[in-house]
């Protein structure tokens, strides 16, 4: 005979022993394992019925209160993983992945369209042509006008960016330079980068893309 | 509430593991609403009969089985579902209802508090806990008497519904049982402090 009272876990089992099993004679001599056992067991048999409608009602509340619960465990776990997104620590690496999309985006669209900066063709921004050979052996470079500009600058810089030779346009949308001239500035490589700006007061208004020189070809 | 799960004679431990398992997703919510509404009768039920009272019956059921849906994805399985549901509820119950006196009960007494104020005997089983006083009822009290007064002060049962449970066939129901008990205990107890004087 067990003289030790059972746990709510050992309920279960005790409830299904059958009824000469010895651990059973705790329970007939000790009021709080009986009572247990009793409520247990009338929990189990689910004893007198409720009217249907009260039953009815019942599991029509339940139902829409379960939902009303799951619906705020979904937004608790959405919270939970946006505060999980935001602490502190990861917040320098959101700020990087922020400015790397934005550098992206910003790459892709002078890639894919000229006019990255909303404007027309026929607007503000400043395309160049491709460069044509003159009768006189030099080069010719030209533009499309920019409606602010008050002047033009043409840019030469290396396959490394460095800026290697400016030419002021004055108000004219093109200049012409000699080959032999384009080929000192590039040295050795015989690749040059040239870019126009548009000037407004001293102020650059607008850049054509950077387009490749090849002076090997001229 | 007919879910994914239900009605398909998909085993109860197969619903459990679903909502221990996959925590979080749909289909572990899914299984978890179709288990608790394969109790949900049961628990209602249950409650109206313990508290004698469909009102508040509602409210304590839909707080244990909500308390249940919250709680699943942490039940271990130590214990069977259905008695782990079953404590929920009881314990929901229990904080429902007021905890009568060991020794005095308005419900079944209504003199006996005016009377018996100052009685030193109700001070010492006030101040006991649970096993002082399942000794001092075992020593004094009948089978029937220790269940009903048991029922009746750590179940908080209400005495209509413990007389409905435990199918008591005199006139009083549990009623009268728990006069004769605590007429008993009374006075074992005033004897007791007599002997001790």
């Amino acid at each position: 005979m067990s003289e030790r009272c059972f746990t709510m876990a050992e309920l279960h089992e005790i409830a299904e022993l059958p009824g000469d099993d010895p651990r059973l004679a705790h329970v007939d001599d000790c009021p709080r394992c009986s009572a247990l056992l009793a409520c247990y067991r009338d929990f189990l048999s689910q004893g007198a019925s409720v009217p249907p409608a009260e039953m009815d009602r019942f599991r029509r509340e339940f139902s829409e209160a379960l939902e009303a619960q799951s619906r705020v465990a979904i937004g608790d776990r959405l919270r939970r993983a946006f505060r999980g997104l935001t602490q502190p620590v990861l917040r320098p690496a959101w700020a990087m992945i922020a400015v790397a999309l934005i550098v992206i985006a910003v790459q892709h669209a002078r890639h894919t369209n000229p006019v990255y900066r909303g404007e027309s063709p026929m607007g503000s921004a400043l395309i160049t042509s491709a460069p044509t050979m003159r009768n006189d052996g030099r080069l010719l470079l030209t533009w499309t006008p920019h409606p602010e500009a008050d002047g033009y600058a043409v840019i030469f810089l290396t396959a490394q960016a460095v800026e290697v030779a400016r030419m002021d346009a004055s108000v004219r949308c093109a200049v012409a330079v000699a080959p032999d001239s384009l080929r000192n500035l590039a040295g050795g490589s015989g690749h040059l980068i040239w870019q126009v700006s548009a000037i407004k007061r001293r102020d650059v208004v607008a850049s054509s893309d950077p387009r490749t020189l090849d002076l090997g070809g001229l | 509430m007919m879910g994914a799960f239900e009605g398909r004679g998909v085993p109860e431990s197969h619903l459990l593991r679903t909502v221990r398992e996959e925590a979080g997703s749909e289909r572990a919510r899914q299984a978890a609403s179709d288990l608790l509404s394969r109790y949900q009768d049961r628990v209602y039920a249950w409650c109206c009969r313990h508290l004698g009272d469909a009102d508040r019956a509602r409210d304590v059921a839909q707080e244990a089985l909500l308390a249940a849906y919250r709680g699943l994805p942490r039940f271990e399985g130590r214990s069977a579902f259905a008695a782990w549901l079953f404590t929920i509820a009881r314990n929901k119950c229990i904080n429902e209802l007021k905890r009568p006196s060991l020794l005095y009960d308005d419900e079944t007494d209504p003199n006996g508090l005016r009377s018996e104020k100052k009685d030193p005997a109700r001070t010492y089983v006030e101040q006991q806990d649970e096993e002082a006083v399942k000794i001092l009822i075992k020593r004094h009290l009948s089978h029937q008497e220790q269940q009903v007064l048991w029922l009746r002060c750590f179940e908080r049962m209400p005495v209509d519904s413990i007389t409905s449970l435990l199918g008591i066939q005199q006139a009083s129901g549990a009623r009268g049982v728990l006069q004769t008990a605590r007429r008993k205990l009374r006075a074992a107890l005033r004897n007791d402090e007599e002997k001790e004087r």
